[in-house]
């Protein structure tokens, strides 16, 4: 067995009565694409918020590379390698794409202790520069450089949302429906996209996705999230064949999209 | 065609507005009465006073309700220095760094909360300074401060005299400048650029490993600051001070001044001001009407033009809109149907 | 136990007061989602058109409760013009704006103010048979303390009922908790904001025509008046009424009992028990919301 990236502990969460995560357990393994599947509101953005610190759980304990930091605040998980997405993109909206970059870069060269006051007061440091284009041309946004945020099409704002994490060499991507809202290219190209970024950079992939031909062709593991609980874990193949998933998630109609 | 020329030369045209505008700054007190030379102190004043509430507003996406309180510690503090017999060069110093540090401790506070309720505890918190000056001796309580003197700037060689309204004027005038400066240089920088993501989007600001709190604080302290020094000259200008001039009421007065000239711009504050206190010159013989025509102006410009007079300036000059306007509430299709600014003159 | 008893019913008195103020900008935040600062403004008007009415005459508590309700009235009746003309354009403002509007809303309302009844203080007789001193406890303490804080508990079980346990309640939870779904059943929620905007003018309008006995009226009052139902609403937990009923009775009291034990620093209390407050609890005692009581 390689190392463990993260581990999750028996996590319970609460909204009020509902429980919205009632012992979820499972490690991800370093360098592994993991796809989160399970129906609308089985708690899958939920366990993504307990790990990225946008909202703590009631019960249990999330452990990445071996500390604990189930009560750490937010920005300090993305500071120890932790990036996210979300299912809508959250962007910048009134920055250019090359600006949005810069924030990121900035911002990792800053905890990276990589930042000289003052001659880069007002220029962003060459680093930062440096490190722009590469990302730029990484994730194929070059050409849209100097275009304000919230003129992008909505999948524009999902890649730009994705190079911004990309830029901070996360160790562990938590990566919110990547393809929601997408045209079948856009789809398409976003898949081999990922797929591109993860062989050249070999970082750990947590992902959700509704689409089944997307969590197929991702996937190296699958966890299957129902109501709150995980009811199967393991390779895709086994996955298919599990009768627990095929009882509560693929339904009478033995079919994969009947849920999505 | 006219229009054409001018957006032509963009540059040309700020280049030489900010010409003249720093001509006519310098030469003021040459050619213009007394009573005008003071009056343009005030506004410098409130120049910087305003500027400083919207390194808050526009910058870091902080609406302050208790600017006054800082500026009010910054003149009080000034002018306890100036009155003691000190020179005016230190109680500035003081007021500056006076100003920043209760900022820095009334913000720690406010910024536990955010949206209305900071907005709501900068004023309530703003209130208790206003209490403190109102209640406590040292600070003349509820009758204020007289004949606070100008004394000397004391430059290690000389000691210049500020006693005459010329001089004092150019006092002012450095002090405001080298405040838009500071204000200018932060909000301009690699850190004013992390302050804007966070008002953009401090969500994704707190995801991409910055420290929110940390950095609307600093961001806090130094709008603390900048208002501490635009009251530290207040008092010995006006020789007066009282109160009143810490409580929320007097706050709004940046607000008005900077969503009038435009917020979206730097130099949104300084246009209102000096439109307002052109307007003011021009009004002076009506009294006692000022909170009706404040509140009728300010619902006027929240209303009609959210982009204050430099956004109406700019889509005039250019044909098409220049004012950003970030949506907090992103997605909201109520809150970007008519964000104030661009999208209002957009179509 | 008269030490203690005087100061804990001035507390209750001025806590009844700001809360006659803060029902109805909770209740309008609650559905309109809008914090409005003009709302002190309308509870000035009120105080100011009742001493219109009454000026100095001592009238039967009946005849004084009847013109306090019929100003009340007039007042929700300008309050709703009001929202269909101006306020209507503050919902879709960014929040900063929001609150900006309606502060200049304020500032023109204390303008006119200025300008019809002037500057000067003024003061308005008790009704009849309510302007003495009532002896409990051994304790001469004012009549009409009595009667604000009878007032304010009342407002605050009418409310209570209205809105927890009456069928308009339930649309009002509703319109205050989704609006777009509610208006997809069928309800007209641009009616019930109206209605409901008036409802907070009347409250505050009442609240301001029976305090107005007890108050020297000047046209600052609205400011100082808004500002602590601001901070009874924000540590109650905004939206909420019955959190801004024990906050007020809580800062009351401390206020009360503040400037009794701290006499060199009074007025202080209150916002340093509220900073203290919020700075446990950034978002106030009570976080629910009408709509999800």
């Amino acid at each position: 067995m390689s190392d463990i990236v993260l581990e999750i502990r028996d996590i319970e969460k609460y909204y009020h009565q509902f429980k919205a995560l009632d012992g979820v357990s499972l490690c991800l393994e370093a360098g592994e694409i993991r796809v989160l599947i399970g129906p609308n509101g089985a708690g899958k953005t939920t366990l993504f918020s307990v790990i990225s610190g946008e909202n703590l759980a009631n019960e249990g304990a999330v452990v990445y590379r071996g500390r604990d930091i189930t009560r750490q605040v937010s920005w300090k998980r993305v500071q120890m390698g932790i990036g996210r997405c979300f299912q809508v993109a959250r962007v910048f909206p009134d920055m250019s794409v090359e600006e949005s970059l810069y924030v990121a870069l900035q911002a990792y060269a800053g905890w990276q202790k990589k930042v000289r006051v003052p001659r880069d007061f007002f220029r962003p440091p060459r680093y930062v520069l440096e490190k722009t284009g590469a990302i730029l041309d990484e994730i194929g946004l070059t050409d849209k450089r100097n275009i304000y945020v919230k003129t992008l099409s909505h999948g524009d704002k999902k890649r730009l949302e994705l190079a911004m994490a990309l830029a901070q060499e996360p160790d562990l991507l938590l990566l919110d429906e990547p393809t929601a809202g997408m045209s079948p290219e856009e789809t398409r190209d976003t898949v081999n996209l990922i797929k591109r970024l993860h062989s050249n950079r070999r970082f750990t992939v947590f992902l959700t996705e509704h689409d089944m031909d997307v969590v197929f062709s991702l996937a190296d593991n699958i966890s299957v999230l129902y109501y709150g609980r995980l009811v199967a874990s393991g390779k895709p193949e086994e996955i298919r064949k599990d009768p627990a998933v095929q009882e509560v998630y693929l339904g009478k109609e033995g079919d994969f999209d009947a849920f999505s | 065609m006219f229009r054409q020329l001018i957006t032509k030369n963009f540059i040309l045209l700020r280049l030489a507005t900010a010409a003249i505008i720093i001509v006519l700054a310098l030469s003021l007190p040459l050619w213009a009465n007394p009573g005008i030379t003071f009056r343009a102190s005030l506004v410098l004043i409130y120049i910087l006073f305003a500027a400083s509430f919207n390194q808050l507003f526009n910058y870091t996406g902080l609406i302050s309700f208790g600017q006054a309180a800082y500026f009010a510690t910054g003149a009080y503090v000034a002018a306890l220095y100036v009155k003691s017999g000190a020179s005016l060069s230190g109680g500035i110093i003081l007021a500056v760094i006076a100003g920043g540090l209760v900022a820095a401790f009334l913000g720690y506070i406010s910024l536990r909360a955010s949206g209305i309720y900071f907005a709501i505890l900068t004023l309530a918190l703003g209130q208790i300074v206003y209490q403190v000056i109102f209640k406590w001796p040292a600070t003349g309580g509820e009758n204020g401060l007289a004949d606070i003197p100008r004394g000397t700037i004391n430059l290690g060689l000389a000691q210049i005299s500020l006693a005459s309204p010329v001089s004092y004027y150019y006092l002012i005038l450095i002090c405001v400048s080298l405040g838009l400066f500071i204000l200018w240089a932060v909000t301009h920088s690699n850190f004013g650029r992390i302050l804007m993501s966070i008002k953009q989007n401090h969500v994704r600001a707190s995801f991409l490993g910055i420290n929110v709190r940390l950095y609307q604080l600093i961001s806090f302290a130094i709008a603390g600051s900048i208002a501490g020094l635009a009251g530290a000259v207040y008092g010995p200008l006006t020789g007066v001070l009282m109160p009143e001039m810490a409580t929320w009421i007097y706050s709004t007065t940046p607000i008005l001044l900077t969503l009038m000239g435009g917020a979206n711009f730097f130099w949104g504050p300084a246009t209102g001001a000096v439109i307002f206190g052109i307007f003011e010159y021009l009004t002076r013989a009506m009294t006692g009407m000022s909170s009706l025509i404040m509140g009728l102006l300010l619902l006027t410009v929240v209303l009609a033009f959210p982009g204050g007079i430099l956004g109406l300036v700019t889509s005039w000059l250019i044909g098409k809109p220049s004012i950003k306007k970030s949506s907090r509430n992103e997605g909201s299709a109520a809150a970007s149907k008519l964000m104030p600014g661009g999208d209002v003159i957009n179509e | 136990m008269e030490t203690l008893f005087l100061p804990l019913v001035n507390g209750l008195t001025w806590a009844m007061m700001v809360f006659l103020v803060a029902s109805g900008l909770s209740l309008v935040f609650g559905v309109l989602k809008i914090l409005n600062f003009a709302h002190g403004g309308f509870f000035m008007l009120g105080v100011y058109l009742t001493y219109t009415f009454i000026r100095n005459h001592a009238l039967s508590p009946l005849k004084f409760f009847l013109i306090v309700f019929l100003c009340g009235i007039i007042l929700a009746i300008i309050g709703a013009i009001l929202e269909r003309l101006i306020i209507r354009r503050f919902y879709q403002l960014d929040e900063a704006y929001m609150l900006i509007a309606t502060y200049a809303l304020l500032l023109v309302i204390e303008g006119s103010v200025e300008g019809i009844w002037g500057l000067q203080f003024l003061a308005l007789p008790s009704p009849k048979g309510l302007g003495g001193g009532t002896e409990i406890f051994n304790t001469i303490i004012p009549s009409y303390s009595l009667v604000i804080i009878a007032a304010g508990v009342a407002v605050a079980v009418l409310l209570n009922l209205l809105i927890n346990r009456s069928p308009a309640g339930k649309i009002i939870r509703a319109a205050a908790g989704d609006p777009d779904m509610t208006s997809a059943l069928g309800i007209n929620v641009p009616i019930i904001y109206t209605m409901i905007f008036a409802f907070g003018i009347f409250l505050a309008a009442i609240g301001g025509g029976i305090g107005a006995p007890n108050q020297a009226i000047t046209p600052t009052m609205a400011s100082s008046f808004i500002i602590q139902a601001f901070g009874v609403v924000v540590v109650g937990g905004l939206g909420n009424i019955g959190g801004a009923f024990l906050a007020a009775i809580i800062l009351g009291l401390v206020d009360s009992f503040g400037t009794i034990y701290l006499p060199q620093i009074p007025g202080i209390a209150f916002y340093a028990a509220m900073a203290l407050i919020l700075l446990v609890k950034p978002h106030g005692l009570f976080e629910s919301s009408i709509s999800t009581k």
